[in-house]
């Protein structure tokens, strides 16, 4: 039978592999995962408790179906919480999503039409290409380089302008690189984006995992263009809740509701219940938990980095689960995907090809420090040099 | 700042509507509500005991990402499941869901192109529509009616179908009509559908809801054209959760994961284990505590209606949570719209329920009302109050 063409429009992406290769992990004791893009921790006790209590005394009142634009308790909370930012935004502006992928996917439908053109940053989060290709909406890479610290050029985004540009998507902290905007490219961005009308989408998903600087939020630079998005599979370690939450103008907001009507009715209230509590705790959780585990892995591949492979150049993450480093200086490392094949099969070490990340990804690796401890960190490393000699 | 139009034509749900006269509702008990579609029950208790209990030995692998077909194990016992109901499909021709709804969007945009034809049993689910323009294809609207017990009739059918027209799609027991596809009418859409190389979607959202008659399914006929739905929101009272499934031919449910893969990545993994725990408790649940409470509110409805209400028109609803009564001598005396008789009955019946024309053009002049959500002594109540409404 006859299927959909927009649906053979979407590429399967490289990570799925990835996945299934992790899959094989748990019977594969050897494997180390440089791969996934998953929290390594548990979610804090206080949110499965919490829910815990709620669902003894009022199972059906907590497992119903919720509001589509999500509690509004809840949005409330998150709405008071981005005041620490300078973000004034009510709970009327915030809509709960299946995750950070849900509300990608709200507002591209809710912003773009078939045909405009979106900028997307080289290199980026690997699933911005296909929701907008479903959509019929055609996406532009803009480049960020290494030496510029993957800053964002006025310039570049002047180059890669059209008529039929809409909007541009950014990610900060970046995934895969772990750099921030700095308020300069912040301020080039909500700057060209007044002058030329365009959205930015600004994907936070990682904001909450910054080690060194604070995170600045472009919302405050243009809220009248900016529609920003985050998740708890990060901040709160439990990407299996599925939530997150889309910010922005009212009327933006209104239309995604509207779709996600129509594409999940209303996000998991299990999960928003849980997350309720973890508003609680977020801060403890964080300073206490969530960065100094993260921080001492990053260092530890930091330091096993420069130490076996010392040819390979990357920048120090400030942010996010990831060490983009290139390794192009090695023979072995100028085809990043079979480099990532064979460091699997030969060395069992399982590592992204930076060309998912986009066309400047050639010769480069994207290496997750959250997933193992600090040994297997270095095991890890070792395994990749021993691989590039 | 522009806009999608895709976005901007999506009608207002207006189940938005309702959702806030439902949240009136709670603040206001003098409100009864005859209007949503959520269960009234609590989920299995012994399930959720155990889903806990699994949560909190494995915090960590149990709020993990997962596939996007959802895990092998909760595959397999969906399949066991189907099984016992006569349908026949392997763990890797059924995927896991974010709710009968994102099955259906998934669906939709796996299966057709923009500019396709899809024909909507009319009055159906409300959502079909929406979904269907969203993504640029066409709702075709195959009107059914109280006289023929909302059964599709061969003829019109046949009229509908055109060079453009790509699928159908049929809730069986139905919301809001209550209707079971008989077995002439799975037959009768199984040869259309084999005939014109056209999909069949089957949502069977309320699949065990069922206080009279037979279950019959299309799939059976036309298996290769078939593609079916479900979800854990009604059965077993977890609507919250958010958990759905879909299985037929391989290649279909592999398009809609992809489809579905654009906007979640996989089903969350809490409900899933809750989902997994709620079979062995299912065929108890329903039998002890689901059917004897629902049949009970759906008669002490359907008596009452009779009762202060002898003109309306209805046929006994044989599964699913509502009675859909054509209420046109009623309408005709007040001489309103659908929707302006809505929001009087709120303000001055204090009644939230919502007009049949929402469900389709066929239903106007119709009235959706929901049994399963109050106590019959309410239920009583609720329909004089409508009664009086009308008597003005
Ligand atoms: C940059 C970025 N955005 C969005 C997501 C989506 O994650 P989720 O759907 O779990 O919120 C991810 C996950 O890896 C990510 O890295
Ligand atoms: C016929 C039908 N299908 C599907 C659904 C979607 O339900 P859910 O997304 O909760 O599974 C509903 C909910 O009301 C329905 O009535």
């Amino acid at each position: 039978m006859r299927l959909s063409e927009r649906s053979g429009k979407i590429e399967s992406f490289h990570v799925r592999k990835i996945l299934e290769m992790l899959d094989k992990r748990r019977h594969d004791p050897s494997i180390i995962s440089f791969g996934g893009g998953a929290a390594s921790l548990a979610p804090p006790q206080e949110m499965i408790h919490s829910l815990f209590s709620k669902l003894k005394n009022n199972p059906r009142k907590y497992s119903t179906y919720t509001p589509s634009q999500g509690i509004y308790t809840l949005r409330w909370k998150i709405a008071k919480n981005l005041r620490k930012y300078g973000v004034k935004i009510s709970p009327e502006q915030v809509v709960m999503t299946d995750g950070g992928t849900e509300a990608l996917f709200l507002a591209f439908s809710a912003l773009f039409n078939p045909g405009d053109h979106v900028l997307i940053q080289d290199p980026g989060y690997f699933n911005y290409e296909n929701p907008l290709r479903f959509l019929g909406v055609k996406a532009k890479y803009f480049r960020t380089r290494m030496k510029d610290n993957y800053q964002i050029s006025e310039g570049e985004l002047k180059r890669r302008l059209t008529k039929k540009t809409k909007g541009i998507v950014v990610v900060s902290p970046n995934n895969p690189a772990g750099t921030l905007l700095t308020k300069a490219s912040i301020k080039t961005l909500a700057r060209f984006a007044k002058k030329h009308k365009l959205w930015i989408v600004c994907d936070e998903a990682y904001r909450s995992v910054v080690f060194e600087g604070c995170y600045e939020d472009i919302y405050r630079y243009a809220p009248k263009n900016c529609v920003n998005l985050t998740t708890f599979s990060k901040s709160a370690s439990s990407p299996g809740l599925r939530l997150g939450y889309i910010y922005g103008p009212k009327d933006a907001i209104e239309r995604m509701v509207r779709v996600k009507e129509l594409t999940s009715l209303c996000s998991n209230s299990w999960s928003q219940t849980a997350v309720q509590e973890f508003f609680k705790i977020k801060d403890s959780y964080k300073a206490n938990v969530l960065i100094p585990t993260y921080k001492r892995r990053r260092n530890a591949m930091a330091v096993a980095l420069a130490k076996y492979l010392p040819k390979a150049k990357w920048i120090m993450p400030q942010g996010g689960f990831y060490i983009y480093a290139d390794f192009s200086s090695y023979r072995k490392g100028k085809n990043d995907v079979s480099a990532a094949e064979k460091l699997f099969k030969k060395e069992k070490v399982v590592v992204v090809p930076g060309s998912c990340f986009g066309p400047s990804g050639k010769g480069h690796l994207r290496l997750t420090f959250v997933s193992e401890e600090v040994g297997q960190i270095e095991e890890g490393i070792r395994r990749i040099a021993r691989f590039f000699r | 700042m522009h806009f999608a139009n895709r976005a901007v034509n999506i009608e207002g749900s207006p189940v938005r509507k309702l959702v806030k006269m439902i949240e009136d509702c709670m603040h206001d008990p003098s409100i009864i509500s005859f209007g949503g579609g959520a269960p009234s029950l609590a989920p299995p208790k012994e399930a959720i005991e155990k889903t806990l209990e699994r949560i909190k030995t494995e915090p960590k692998k149990s709020s993990s990402y997962g596939s996007s077909y959802g895990p092998a194990s909760l595959r397999k016992l969906i399949a066991d499941d189907l099984r016992k109901g006569g349908l026949n499909y392997p763990a890797d021709q059924i995927a896991v869901t974010e709710g009968g709804q994102a099955a259906i969007f998934a669906l939709f945009g796996g299966l057709f192109n923009p500019g396709d034809e899809v024909i909507v049993s009319d009055p159906s689910f409300l959502a079909y529509g929406e979904a269907l323009k969203f993504l640029g294809l066409k709702p075709v609207y195959l009107p059914t009616s109280v006289e023929t017990g909302f059964q599709p009739d061969q003829e019109t059918l046949l009229k509908l179908v055109g060079p453009k027209t790509k699928g159908m799609i049929f809730a069986t027991p139905d919301n809001p009509t209550g209707r079971i596809l008989d077995d002439t009418a799975c037959k009768l859409v199984a040869d259309i559908a084999k005939d014109k190389n056209m999909w069949i979607l089957s949502d069977i959202a309320y699949k065990e809801i069922i206080f009279e008659g037979k279950y019959y399914d299309q799939a059976n006929y036309a298996p290769d054209n078939t593609i079916g739905l479900g979800s854990f929101s009604k059965v077993i009272s977890l609507p919250g959760v958010r958990l759905g499934y879909i299985y037929g031919p391989k290649e279909a449910v592999d398009i809609a994961v992809k489809v579905k893969q654009q906007f979640s990545l996989c089903p969350n993994s809490w409900g899933m284990i809750a989902a997994e725990e709620s079979y062995a408790y299912k065929d108890k649940y329903l039998k002890e505590e689901v059917i004897p409470s629902y049949k009970e509110k759906r008669d002490v409805m359907a008596a009452a209606v009779k009762k202060h209400l002898p003109e309306a028109k209805f046929a006994l609803p044989r599964g699913a949570f509502y009675l859909f009564p054509n209420f046109t001598p009623y309408f005709e005396k007040i001489k309103k719209t659908d929707d302006e008789i809505w929001d009087d009955v709120f303000k001055k019946a204090k009644l939230a329920l919502i007009p049949g024309i929402h469900f389709g053009p066929s239903g106007l002049n119709h009235l959706r009302l929901t049994y399963v959500t109050e106590t019959p002594e309410r239920i009583e109540e609720g329909v004089k109050r409508l009664e009086k409404f009308f008597s003005g």
